[in-house]
């Protein structure tokens, strides 16, 4: 088995390693909550021992009281609500890890995109999917990450996480179905909102047998935050066109269906190393912290 | 071989937003939401 797919199953065992929560049906609320993890994991799952990054980034902008920017009159005002009800320890946190790793944490480290890695391994006919949609996913974090839980606010003047409320797999897998199967009154009290949640996660787990990691391709927040760091991160992926055979090798290989001779490096790139492992002439590479001048960057060619 | 420069300011950036929000207490905002279950994550409303 491949050092990555060691690196997932550690990842997701350490991430959840509460196991006292899945005995009594109760999450974990010590200090280590004070602290996200790099990837998307539901910290109301019962053996979750960390944040979610994306929970704790709505949360923190619901929770400031929403920015309800008709209370301020004028445009300095708005501005400073703005600012001070930002998430910068998350979006800080955030940063840090795509300057030194780009997308990696989703190609090494997260749970739900190695579930879908393993569902993809089911014999099956297999599909690329519409490229448009990765343009999706940006909409996703602006929209239901940001703007619903800042600007729309419910009777008290509070926002609420909608990314987590209205699409969030991880979410419905780690949390609520557990949670569910744990607590009988939980259960009772569930309606069309869970019912809708569940079908999105079973439509989205079934999609993952024919097509490649759809969620982290098309709907995941966290990988639209992430991606754009893939251009200027210290570890990266790079291809020396002098060399590429043009064998496609990388391609079949490559977790999110990139064309990888031309995509490497883009924003939707893992940072896996799957292309750099079965490349035969070895023209793809990873750069660490330093910069290469004398190599092709990714899109240039001969 | 060369630093990579555009690097290394966002990462010095993302440290001073860090100092910012763990000076401003903000990891015991959500730590407040993430010892509770969400009733947004699993499905409640």
């Amino acid at each position: 088995m491949k050092i990555r797919r060691w690196v997932q199953i550690t990842s997701t065992v350490s991430a959840n390693a509460y196991v006292a929560g899945i005995k009594a049906g109760a999450i974990y609320t010590g200090p280590l909550k004070h602290a996200c993890v790099p990837f998307l994991n539901c910290y109301s799952c019962p053996s979750a021992l960390f944040s979610c990054p994306i929970g704790a980034l709505q949360v923190t902008v619901a929770g400031a009281g929403g920015l309800d920017l008709t209370a301020y009159h004028t445009l300095y005002e708005r501005f400073s609500a703005v600012l001070t009800s930002l998430p910068v320890l998350v979006i800080g946190f955030l940063m840090l890890v795509g300057s030194f790793v780009g997308r990696a944490a989703c190609g090494w480290l997260c749970p739900f995109g190695f579930l879908q890695d393993l569902l993809n391994k089911i014999p099956s006919p297999k599909f690329k999917g519409y490229d448009f949609l990765k343009y999706f996913k940006y909409i996703v974090l602006v929209v239901f990450v940001f703007a619903l839980p800042a600007f729309w606010l419910d009777d008290y003047g509070m926002g609420e996480p909608s990314f987590c409320k209205y699409i969030c797999p991880a979410g419905t897998l780690e949390g609520g179905i557990p949670l569910a199967l744990l607590q009988p009154e939980l259960r009772a009290q569930l309606g069309k909102l869970f019912a809708w949640k569940f079908g999105l996660l079973i439509a989205i787990l079934l999609a993952s047998i024919f097509i490649k990691r759809p969620f982290c391709r098309w709907l995941c927040p966290l990988g639209a935050f992430y991606g754009p760091f893939n251009k200027i991160s210290f570890f990266k992926i790079k291809i020396d066109q002098d060399k590429c055979i043009n064998c496609k090798a990388c391609s079949r290989v490559c977790p999110v269906n990139l064309n990888v001779p031309e995509e490497v490096g883009s924003p939707d790139c893992l940072h896996c190393g799957d292309c750099v492992n079965v490349c035969p002439t070895n023209s793809l590479y990873t750069v660490k912290f330093k910069k290469c001048a004398s190599c092709h960057n990714i899109g240039e060619q001969k | 071989m060369f630093v990579n420069k555009s690097a290394v300011i966002i990462a010095v950036l993302a440290l001073l937003l860090i100092f910012i929000g763990i000076k401003n207490g903000e990891h015991l905002s959500y730590f407040n939401k993430a010892v509770m279950v969400c009733t947004q994550c699993i499905g409640l409303g």
